[in-house]
């Protein structure tokens, strides 16, 4: 039981961290979906270029690198040329499932699993290094010049436009904000298991989103509800070895759950 | 190179896919496009094609009469439109009952269900004997007739062409159309244009959803004649592309769709002679549905009154 716990906070790990991240735009007004995709290109590359480098740090910066580019072109197409953001946030989790596809066929040949083997072992220090990013992140936001603002900004647009903070720039420093974190959060996905699977991401851009409305937009709740999804998804994979139903079905719970916790958020 | 473009053109197998694909690919674009003029947007197709194509090929092996092929058919087609309008409903229901947006709900509801749709399959109506996870055939009779006969080209190119003209009637010479499109423009002005806000909303998304699931019957009776599983690998998502390209028009339906096509035939060409990995059309997708959310929909998410 206690394996399952701890099993359990591994895998919210990578989901907390895209929470967070997504955290700074949810709170300037701004709900960024393509977490997905930025999670996945960074899980690609973060566990390509550790492979390549032997370097686990490399990799780590190469993931973020590369999903912070993602999210570039979402502020890019967003606002500077005012598209849809959540249409754009769309494409850019289609262009990162196809790009990674592509790519693992340019680098393996292969259309399924990659597996790398001169990846560095990853000790269980990092995930327990990565929850330092709590207190960060609840620093930045309630407690410095830009959390105040950012905050301020998604509160009220007008409000804070008069008082001279223009609400868009913030609102892009947040997706760039998000786009650093997923960064973060796709290394821990694929490096743990140092190969890259199609998709691999699996929905856990979208459970971040849920721990998001779940955490009541708040940090501490945030890092308690992605915790909670951790766990529950260990034990729903339990129950399901043990009750011998279909393996696929656990896939549904991230987005079954986002939509029934968007429906619970709303009626409050 | 030149060569290699116009292959899709000069070698009639590919020629009869290529056409093949695009009667298939108008449907989901009409589907979007429905959704779109009346102020909706439908995310979930890849969910309503693939369900609406699973509950009617069950209806067909299952229930309907197997000799009389016209009439289940048709009643197929029924029981295909209903089954992915229903799913889109849902979503309509969301944002009328608690304003969540559809861009999200018909999104998260088509990926579930894709999920579900599989598991069902796998579990219940899963032929034992074959190699792939299936279903069991239909009869040979209900598929569509073939015309080009190595290609898949069949006549449902027809029908898929009837339905635009349909539409494109039913948009734009139509009361109905008319409060459609007007709901679409300006939700505000509509509501206070004494225009029945839940039917509105509801309506247009299950129109949508009903044309995706025709989408996908017609892809499984004029290829497989069986509901493969992955079968409708991003018909949902081409759809969006060829209802952005044409901007609202039913008729640049039509050219857009044979855009897509033809990108899919080419990567499908490079895949088969090792030009190049066809995961490339897939990029290329994603690129295109990137550059034409650009100037669209900017007005979309937008409170209702």
């Amino acid at each position: 039981m206690f394996e399952l716990f701890t099993e359990g906070i591994k895998v919210s790990i990578p989901i907390m961290i895209a929470a967070f991240g997504g955290l700074f735009g949810e709170l300037a007004g701004v709900l960024n979906i393509a977490l997905e995709g930025q999670m996945l290109v960074s899980a690609f590359f973060s566990v390509y270029l550790s492979d390549m480098t032997h370097s686990l740090l490399l990799g780590l910066l190469g993931g973020i690198v590369s999903s912070l580019l993602l999210s570039l072109i979402l502020v890019l197409f967003s606002f500077g040329i005012g598209a849809n953001i959540f249409l754009v946030g769309l494409g850019i989790n289609l262009l990162a499932s196809s790009l990674t596809r592509l790519f693992g066929v340019f680098i393996s040949g292969e259309k399924g699993t990659i597996l790398f083997s001169h990846i560095p072992n990853l000790s269980d220090i990092w995930f327990y290094l990565s929850l330092v990013l709590f207190p960060i992140v609840y620093i930045i936001i309630y407690y410095t010049r830009f959390g105040f603002r950012l905050r301020a900004v998604g509160e009220n647009e007008k409000a804070s436009m008069f008082s001279g903070i223009y609400p868009g720039t913030y609102r892009m420093i947040a997706i760039l904000l998000s786009g650093i974190f997923c960064g973060i959060s796709g290394f821990f996905i694929s490096v743990p298991l140092s190969s890259f699977i199609q998709n691999m991401s699996g929905g856990r851009g979208w459970l971040a989103i849920v721990a998001i409305f779940l955490g009541g937009r708040r940090v501490f709740g945030v890092f308690i509800s992605s915790l909670f999804i951790g766990v529950i998804f260990v034990f729903s994979h339990f129950l399901q070895i043990v009750s011998g139903v279909d393996p696929e079905l656990s896939m549904v719970f991230p987005y079954l759950a986002s939509l029934l916790f968007l429906i619970f958020y709303r009626r409050r | 190179m030149f060569e290699f473009l116009l292959q899709p053109f000069t070698n009639t197998y590919f020629l009869g896919n290529l056409f093949a694909y695009t009667s298939i690919l108008i449907l989901s674009g009409l589907g979007i496009l429905v959704a779109y003029r009346g102020g909706a947007f439908n995310l979930g197709g890849e969910g309503q094609i693939y369900f609406g194509a699973f509950v009617a090929t069950i209806f067909g092996i299952y229930i309907f009469p197997h000799n009389v092929a016209v009439i289940s058919k048709v009643g197929m087609f029924f029981v295909a439109f209903l089954a992915g309008g229903l799913l889109a409903v849902i979503s309509g229901y969301l944002r009328y009952l608690y304003k969540i947006s559809e861009f999200i709900s018909t999104f998260l509801i088509g990926e579930s269900f894709v999920i579900i749709t599989n598991v069902i399959l796998r579990t219940y109506f899963h032929d034992p004997h074959s190699g792939i996870t299936a279903t069991f055939s239909l009869p040979k009779n209900f598929l569509f007739k073939k015309i080009l006969p190595p290609s898949i080209l069949s006549t449902s190119i027809f029908i898929s062409i009837f339905l635009i003209i349909c539409v494109a009637i039913l948009l734009n010479r139509s009361i109905f159309g008319y409060e459609l499109r007007m709901f679409g423009y300006s939700p505000k002005f509509a509501f206070y244009g004494g225009i029945d806000l839940k039917k509105q909303i509801i309506l247009p998304l299950f129109l949508s959803g009903g044309f995706l699931g025709l989408a996908g019957i017609f892809g499984i009776l004029s290829r497989d004649g069986r509901f493969v599983h992955g079968f409708s690998y991003g018909l949902g998502w081409d759809g969006i592309v060829v209802s952005l390209l044409s901007r609202g028009n039913p008729y640049w339906i039509v050219p857009s769709a044979l855009l897509l096509a033809y990108i899919k035939i080419l990567s499908q060409i490079g895949g088969i002679y090792g030009l190049f990995p066809s995961e490339i059309g897939e990029v290329i997708k994603a690129i295109i549905f990137l550059m034409v959310t650009v100037g669209t929909f900017s007005y979309l998410g937008e409170k209702d009154v």
